[in-house]
């Protein structure tokens, strides 16, 4: 069972489909956990262009860099809540949360510089995002005020482009439903690129039939994570189940059903990789 | 090792227009940000925006952001 599910799930169910994330009383609860301070950035804005001086470790001074990463880790497990969902999870997200919205996505932003028409593909979920609506000069285009159908709609648009899905927690309160793709995508990049886990692996994990694959070629570079790739030797696909992150893009266009999503917990070695 | 990029400031004055640099980077090692608090940023004046090298430990130093800066604001050094 991951971590998530232990402290805000109830009676067994996955911690997003407890109602209760998403419920007015809990917005704006501090979270009981003493918050990390951050390094104000004189520059404004992004907190998603990392600390300056992490990514310097990064480059220049390993053990510095492996002492703020295991620091960083232990806030981001407290604090940040991020799990990778399918896009089946999402839909169901989207019915149980009110009120749905669209708002841009800072990362695409800050990364290709993507015009803010084009940027609403981020979802913010719940009372919060009255707020954002009032101030759209501060959050950047405000909130656009979806149906559930709507937002289903443009989930499956977006699962299709490749994007992947996953649900954010800031404290108990879900609040938002990214998708992502790497690297233009703050959480994917940290947890892929520094070892923080910013992003959990999710609830499932991809399964690949090897006798049922055709050699077809339409998951082929729609993994995010490195999994999944083409084997030349096999002239098939080839899965590598330590690296999934339980997305579901590759099984979304298997046209031959070769790849399943099965449980994290019925695959015994992955059973407890979050 | 360190990487440094700078960008002439002189130079790049339509950061949030053109932002060539920033759609190339294949790591997505430069960023468009603003160059005051996000919440006073006025988001048609493009004076507000600046690029920036922020994920340098990403950067290898292909040089496209470079090649394709029109007004050839960006250097890129190793050592």
């Amino acid at each position: 069972m991951c971590d998530l599910c232990e402290r805000f799930g109830e009676s067994g169910d996955k911690w997003y489909f407890n109602p209760a994330r998403y419920a007015r009383r809990i917005y704006r609860i501090e979270s009981p956990e003493p918050v990390r301070e951050r390094p104000a950035d004189p520059r404004g804005g992004s907190s998603m262009g990392g600390s300056p001086e992490l990514i310097d470790a990064r480059m220049n001074d390993p053990e510095k860099f492996i002492k703020m990463r295991d620091e960083q880790n232990e806030h981001y497990m407290a604090e940040h809540l991020d799990q990778i969902i399918t896009l089946e999870e999402a839909k169901k997200i989207v019915d149980i949360a009110y009120p749905l919205t669209f708002v841009t996505c800072q990362c695409r932003r800050e990364w290709r510089g993507l015009e803010d028409e084009e940027n609403f593909g981020c979802m913010g979920l719940g009372p919060g995002m009255y707020k954002w609506e009032r101030w759209p000069i501060g959050y950047r285009g405000g909130a656009v005020f979806v149906t559930p159908e709507e937002a289903k709609e443009a989930l499956v648009k977006m699962n299709q482009k490749g994007y992947v899905q996953r649900i954010s927690a800031r404290g108990p309160y879900a609040c938002e439903l990214c998708n992502c793709s790497y690297p233009i995508c703050g959480g994917l990049r940290f947890t892929l690129d520094y070892g923080i886990k910013f992003v959990r692996k999710g609830h499932y994990v991809a399964n690949l039939a090897f006798d049922k694959c055709d050699d077809c070629g339409r998951c082929y570079g729609r993994c995010q994570f490195g999994a999944l790739k083409r084997d030349p030797v096999a002239q098939r696909a080839d899965m590598n189940m330590f690296k999934c992150f339980g997305c579901g893009l590759c099984s979304d266009v298997c046209s031959r059903k070769a790849i399943s999503m099965v449980e994290r917990s019925d695959v015994p070695a992955v059973a407890n990789v979050w | 090792m360190q990487v440094k990029v700078s960008v002439d400031a002189s130079k790049c004055q339509e950061a949030y227009q053109c932002h060539l640099c920033v759609k190339a980077c294949p790591r997505g090692s430069l960023s468009l940000v603003p160059t005051i608090p996000a919440r006073r940023v006025v988001e048609t004046n493009s004076k507000f925006y600046t690029v920036e090298g922020r994920h340098l430990a990403d950067c290898t130093g292909c040089m496209e952001c470079v090649r394709l800066c029109p007004e050839k604001a960006i250097a890129v050094s190793f050592n």
